[in-house]
């Protein structure tokens, strides 16, 4: 049998075959199959099937509560290495915090309240840490997987943040419009990939908050330059819709026909003349009946406008300006009225859109300043963000309002590696089985630790470098090399892997990292 | 009567829009007032990331204008991979019973709506194929021929007539990706989200596949 059937460029459907097959009733109708109520197949159970449905539940209900039971944030591996920065922060002022790697907390004054609601005065401590890089992620034990369209997504992550507040050991909340704002120094400075989520430990599920997008702040002691309105005023009114003066009998007059695309405002009335003005020098009237054979207009201010006649080698520049005789000159006078009228309304909406723009751009300035504010002011802040840094280097920051204590991320959902399947069992080097508690597969190119549920079926993509940590059911950490990944043939099913050890009281970031 | 010639349109407003500082030509703000032929405005579609938004918060009530919406573009995609067209359509409509049952969980991510539907719907498609044990349609675009050959490095008057047998050879994975790059004309970043994989490792995977079609082309020419 042949792998694909071939068809050579087929036309597409029709538009009445789309129509045709177009049935949003039988769609939501099969959607509603999915709603069916538990209980309803129970009524036609036989007592048998009823018994087996209730063992079936009484295991799920166990499960489920055992799952209740875990903790959101569930660390299987002991870590000193993660402790949070500590800060005591005097309520009654604003205060500005800097974390060891340059991020920025601010935190206004009067913020917090006790869980009652009651205002909190005198000092509070502030907790607070981050996690960065696959180490960081895997001994937090915070959950990164995202569910979407039925689909295990994990994310892959620009940066995360946990903050604490307590007052003599009980914890406070932040108070509503008092929010706190964190400025999170990120390693990634995508502008446009990451989004925003704060983990919902009561829903166990991270929750969706917008997208996320970086400030970059210069690592230079002067200020970020900051575009300001440098442009000349605006050209006046009677330059834009021109209204012509009254022809004046006594004095000379042309007419020209002017390029509709470059004078507009000439082409705006019919019978327009051109009156010779006084500024004139050396007006020749003889001039007005010689056969031009060339003409160039030149715009001057006050509506006057600089015509330059050329024939041969002999020229005259003229300054007139537009004029209308009596009869024409009241619908003139109408019709620039009209313009008038619409030109003043589409000003007052430019400029509500202006001042729109205005107020963003005020914003972002401001937030860049105070940034920057900080930055130059703090000695710690500027000797944290140039260690490691070159002097001209940007560095990216991610701000959130954080209006409750908890665990916020800036992170993108990422599909599950695919590719190879394997079958797997996992032994140590004296070839005795391991059983995992968590597995977890790592891509070098990706800033991600993705969690594997089914302990027996590893998915991974071969085209990438992998490593896959496994953390026993004794509290221990195994790894299997990215360089054994790179042995295992293409094809294969089944698969042992003999796990490397490392055991230790209590890990750091950088036993993870190193593994990579 | 003399004909005034110059350069066409003198900046007369600096206007500041959009955070950009840029010249206003007097021709534009008079075709606010239709003084000349103007493009006349037409009342804009909500976005797609305005209507997903609308669709998530009531389903029921605006499920409709999705389905309007993106309805003609997914029985395509499946259409190109089907031998039949009532195939298509049942298809299509278990496409869009699993968009209503899991469009909460549909997260933005700044790529078209369409390539999320496009990957629950080769879902669909692979789904239906492992169940009937059957070859999977595949249709080719002589019009994308041109930039395969280019790609490949292959003589387009002769991949042409060699591509149906050299597909044969190739495994389901790049079949996938000449049907998404060449045949749908995806970018990367929409072949990654349609595959699920990352827009490096589409780009990497192409060139492979690449690589290969032209040695499968090299050996089927020679037969």
């Amino acid at each position: 049998m042949k792998k694909y059937d071939v068809k050579n460029d087929r036309e597409p459907l029709s538009a009445e075959q789309v129509k045709k097959g177009m049935n949003l009733d039988g769609v939501l109708k099969e959607t509603a199959k999915f709603k069916t109520p538990f209980f309803k197949p129970l009524l036609v159970w036989t007592s048998l099937s009823i018994a087996a449905g209730a063992l079936i539940y009484f295991i799920a209900f166990n499960k489920k509560e055992q799952e209740k039971e875990r903790p959101v944030v569930n660390p299987l591996l002991s870590s000193e290495a993660l402790v949070p920065a500590k800060f005591t922060v005097d309520t009654s002022k604003d205060t500005t915090l800097i974390y060891p790697n340059g991020t920025v907390i601010r935190i206004p004054a009067g913020a917090f309240n006790s869980k009652d609601g009651k205002d909190i005065s005198g000092p509070v401590e502030i907790a607070y840490r981050e996690f960065h890089n696959p180490g960081d992620i895997l001994l937090s034990g915070i959950p990164m997987s995202y569910d979407s369209a039925g689909e295990n997504f994990q994310f892959e992550s620009a940066g995360m943040f946990e903050i604490k507040g307590t007052k003599d050991g009980e914890p406070v909340f932040i108070k509503p419009g008092k929010p706190l704002e964190v400025s999170m120094r990120s390693l990634n400075s995508d502008p446009g990939k990451f989004n925003q989520y704060y983990l919902d430990t009561a829903k166990k599920a991270w929750d969706y908050l917008g997208r996320d997008k970086p400030y970059m702040l210069q690592l230079k002691l002067d200020k970020p330059s900051v575009q300001t309105d440098s442009t000349k005023a605006p050209a006046t009114l009677t330059e834009a819709f021109l209204m012509p003066g009254r022809y004046n009998a006594e004095r000379y007059h042309f007419s020209i026909e002017a390029d509709k695309d470059e004078f507009p405002e000439l082409s705006l009335y019919e019978e327009v003349l051109f009156e010779v003005s006084p500024e004139t020098k050396n007006f020749d009237p003889k001039s007005v009946n010689i056969a031009w054979e060339e003409a160039n207009i030149e715009r001057l201010t006050g509506g006057k406008y600089k015509v330059t006649f050329r024939k041969a080698e002999a020229s005259i520049s003229i300054i007139g300006y537009p004029v209308a005789k009596e009869k024409e000159y009241a619908a003139m006078q109408k019709k620039y009225d009209a313009l008038y009228r619409s030109y003043e309304q589409k000003v007052t909406e430019k400029q509500k859109q202006e001042q729109s723009v205005e107020a963003v751009l005020k914003e972002e300035i401001s937030q860049q300043e105070k940034l920057m504010t900080t930055y130059q002011q703090d000695e710690n802040l500027r000797l944290a963000l140039q260690s490691g840094a070159n002097e001209a280097e940007e560095v990216a920051y991610r701000t959130f309002q954080v209006n409750k204590f908890g665990i916020w991320n800036s992170d993108c959902p990422s599909s599950m590696p695919k590719g190879m399947e394997l079958l797997a069992e996992f032994q140590n080097s004296e070839g005795a089985v391991i059983i995992p508690e968590a597995v977890f597969l790592i891509e070098t190119e990706k800033n991600a630790v993705y969690s594997l549920y089914d302990h027996k079926k590893i998915c991974f993509n071969p085209s990438n470098e992998n490593t896959l940590i496994v953390i026993t059911n004794k509290g221990e950490l195994a790894w299997f090399s990215k360089a054994g990944f790179g042995n295992i043939a293409k094809g294969t099913k089944k698969f042992t892997f003999k796990m490397n050890w490392k055991k230790k009281a209590s890990y750091t970031p950088e036993d993870i990292n190193a593994l990579l | 009567m003399n004909r005034v010639s110059g350069s066409i349109g003198h900046p007369i407003f600096i206007i500041k829009s959009q955070n950009i500082l840029r010249k206003v030509y007097l021709s534009e703000i008079l075709g606010v007032f239709n003084v000349k032929a103007f493009p006349v405005s037409v009342k804009q579609a909500i976005s797609e990331e305005e209507l997903i938004r609308l669709v998530q918060k009531d389903p029921k009530k605006e499920f409709a204008q999705l389905y309007e919406r993106f309805y003609e573009p997914v029985l395509q995609f499946i259409y190109r991979r089907m031998d039949g067209v009532e195939e298509a359509y049942d298809i299509a409509a278990q496409v869009f019973v699993k968009v209503y049952l899991n469009i909460n969980k549909y997260t933005y991510k700044g790529l078209p709506f369409a390539a999320w539907l496009y990957r629950i719907a080769l879902n669909e498609v692979t789904q239906h194929y492992r169940k009937l044990s059957r070859s999977r349609t595949v249709t080719l675009s002589n019009k994308a021929m041109k930039s395969i050959a280019e790609e490949s490095g292959s003589a387009e008057a002769e991949l042409s007539a060699c591509m149906a047998e050299a597909m044969q050879h190739l495994e389901e994975q790049d079949v996938q990706l000449i049907e998404l790059r060449f045949f749908e004309g995806l970018p990367f970043a929409e072949v990654a989200e349609v595959l699920g994989i990352t827009e490096n490792n589409a780009k990497v995977r192409t060139y492979r596949m690449l690589e290969r079609l032209k040695e499968v082309y090299i050996k089927v020419r020679k037969r």
